[in-house]
């Protein structure tokens, strides 16, 4: 039986008193992609913060590698969506990726060989070692999203939680975050990818979070993104195209 | 007669030192897009300079207490949800302002005029001006090298570098603070509101010039201090106010800059 990486139970989060998400049940084992499914504001981006320990839980409890997740951060990579960081920060795409590193590095010291070679590989596992040099916002929307992903690979986390890495992302850049992902996963470490693109957690994901507010379902992708469940979730007008298509 | 005891030697090294500081922070502020808060907090520096002149407390003390204050209510009110912080900021930035000004002109038969504050007066600096000039441009080069990880994570992704576990809001505030710190410490050079043309004019410069974080600090830096010691040559030779020469200097590279360099911010 393989290690739980995120372990969510009965967790209820509010803002100003109003609950956005209520009775979340689920969990990400090691080794294992889950996708989280849900129209916009489901609180899908809510969800990846508790479980970051960014957003306080108003009940029940999130589990980060049998740790409460502000304990667990160590080990654990956001990759935020990249067209939310400025394209005209004069920062290049290897520097981004050797951001990674900082938390180990510490605040005095300054990265060291070893930092720099793990960042080099992380960007060579993206594909784009060519462009390390190149400044950050001049790459394409797909290209900034795989650099982020590269800085999470660089930081070595267990656990991964990605923020819908798949949107306005071109053909070439969704394959290669694919094949990354495919990769962490068969090293064993656990993801969690926020999403509304069904055709790919069917594609990346073992099992899938239906989400609307509240949980409308949790098990293998198969079992999850069916017409009803989805209907249920999404509400009556994209559950009929879905179940037409 | 020791060379610090003229008071021109001593303008010129309050400009370079000034520049120094005001060139480094300004990295930050053009970084993080803080150039309108910055122009707040020159504003809200001028009633704490009046307060302290008027009570007879230590200048600095007053301007960077001030600038502090005004840094603590920004941070609080754009943590309101649902407010646009620019609007509470500029109505507290003419507020403090006004309020500097009705003070001043309150205390009837105040020797030191307005534009002292406003403008600056580097010619009149002493050497205990100096030495907080000094101490100012060591610590800020201090915190921004010990922190320029953090800083360049947090001013990039915020909410990454959240995730990552950094004290966003502590370092956010530390920026703030140190912004205060800053103008406080230039207003006898070039006065509370003419310090945002050293602050954001030269790294705003540099930007344009570099997709480097450090070739940018470094060019801030000689931005400034060139800008602020040609400032004061130029003031002499033409017998202006130095305030203005240096802002304008300043200005006018910003503006070659706009105008010459490829790069767009």
């Amino acid at each position: 039986m393989p290690d739980v990486a995120l372990r969510i139970e009965r967790v209820t989060v509010a803002y100003d008193g109003r609950p956005v998400l209520q009775d979340i049940d689920g969990q990400v084992l090691a080794g294992e992609t889950v996708a989280l499914i849900g129209p916009n504001g489901a609180g899908k981006s809510t969800l990846i913060k508790a479980a970051l320990g960014l957003v306080p839980v108003a009940s029940g409890t999130i589990t980060v590698l049998g740790r409460p997740p502000a304990d667990a951060r160590r080990d654990v990579a956001y990759v935020p969506q990249a067209d939310t960081l400025d394209p005209q920060f004069p920062i290049s795409v290897a520097q981004v990726v050797l951001m990674g590193r900082y938390r180990r590095v510490g605040w005095l010291r300054r990265p060291g060989r070893a930092d720099r070679r793990i960042a080099a590989d992380a960007l060579d596992r993206v594909g784009l070692a060519d462009r390390a040099r190149a400044r950050f916002g001049t790459l394409s929307g797909g290209q900034r999203q795989r650099v982020l992903l590269a800085r999470a690979i660089a930081q070595q986390p267990r656990l991964l939680l990605l923020d819908e890495p798949f949107n306005g992302v071109d053909a070439v850049s969704q394959d290669a975050l694919l094949d990354t992902i495919g990769g962490l996963k068969q090293q064993g470490a656990a993801v969690l990818i926020s999403t509304h693109d069904l055709s790919l957690a069917h594609l990346a994901c073992d099992c899938a979070c239906l989400l609307n507010r509240r949980m409308h379902g949790f098990g293998p992708v198969g079992e999850v993104l069916t017409a009803d469940l989805l209907l249920a979730a999404y509400g009556a007008a994209h559950g009929a195209l879905y179940g037409a298509a | 007669m020791p060379w610090l005891d003229v008071a021109f030697h001593r303008a010129l090294i309050e400009a370079v030192l000034v520049g120094a500081a005001a060139g480094l922070l300004g990295v930050q502020v053009v970084l993080r897009r803080l150039s309108f808060f910055t122009m707040a907090m020159t504003h809200a520096t001028f009633p704490g300079v009046v307060v302290a002149a008027v009570v007879g407390v230590n200048l600095y003390l007053g301007g960077a207490g001030a600038g502090l204050l005004a840094a603590l209510a920004v941070v609080a009110l754009s943590r309101r949800r649902g407010h646009d912080p620019s609007t509470a900021t500029a109505v507290a930035l003419a507020a403090a302002f006004a309020l500097g000004v009705a003070l001043l002109s309150a205390q009837a038969g105040f020797t030191k005029d307005l534009t002292a504050y406003l403008t600056g007066s580097i010619l009149t600096v002493t050497r205990q001006d100096l030495g907080v000039a000094a101490a100012v441009t060591a610590a800020v080069a201090l915190v921004l090298a010990a922190g320029h990880k953090a800083l360049t994570y947090t001013a990039f992704d915020h909410a990454g570098a959240r995730a990552a576990g950094y004290r966003t809001a502590a370092i956010d505030l530390g920026v703030l603070l140190l912004i205060a710190v800053v103008v406080a410490t230039a207003v006898p050079a070039v006065g509370t509101i003419l310090t945002l043309a050293l602050v954001a004019a030269p790294a705003g410069a540099a930007r344009l010039w570099t997709d480097r974080i450090g070739t940018m600090t470094a060019l801030a830096v000689a931005v400034a201090v060139t800008s602020a010691v040609t400032g004061l040559l130029l003031s002499r030779a033409w017998d202006v106010a130095a305030g203005g020469a240096i802002s304008l200097t300043a200005a006018a590279v910003f503006a070659v800059s706009l105008l010459l360099a490829r790069r767009r911010y």
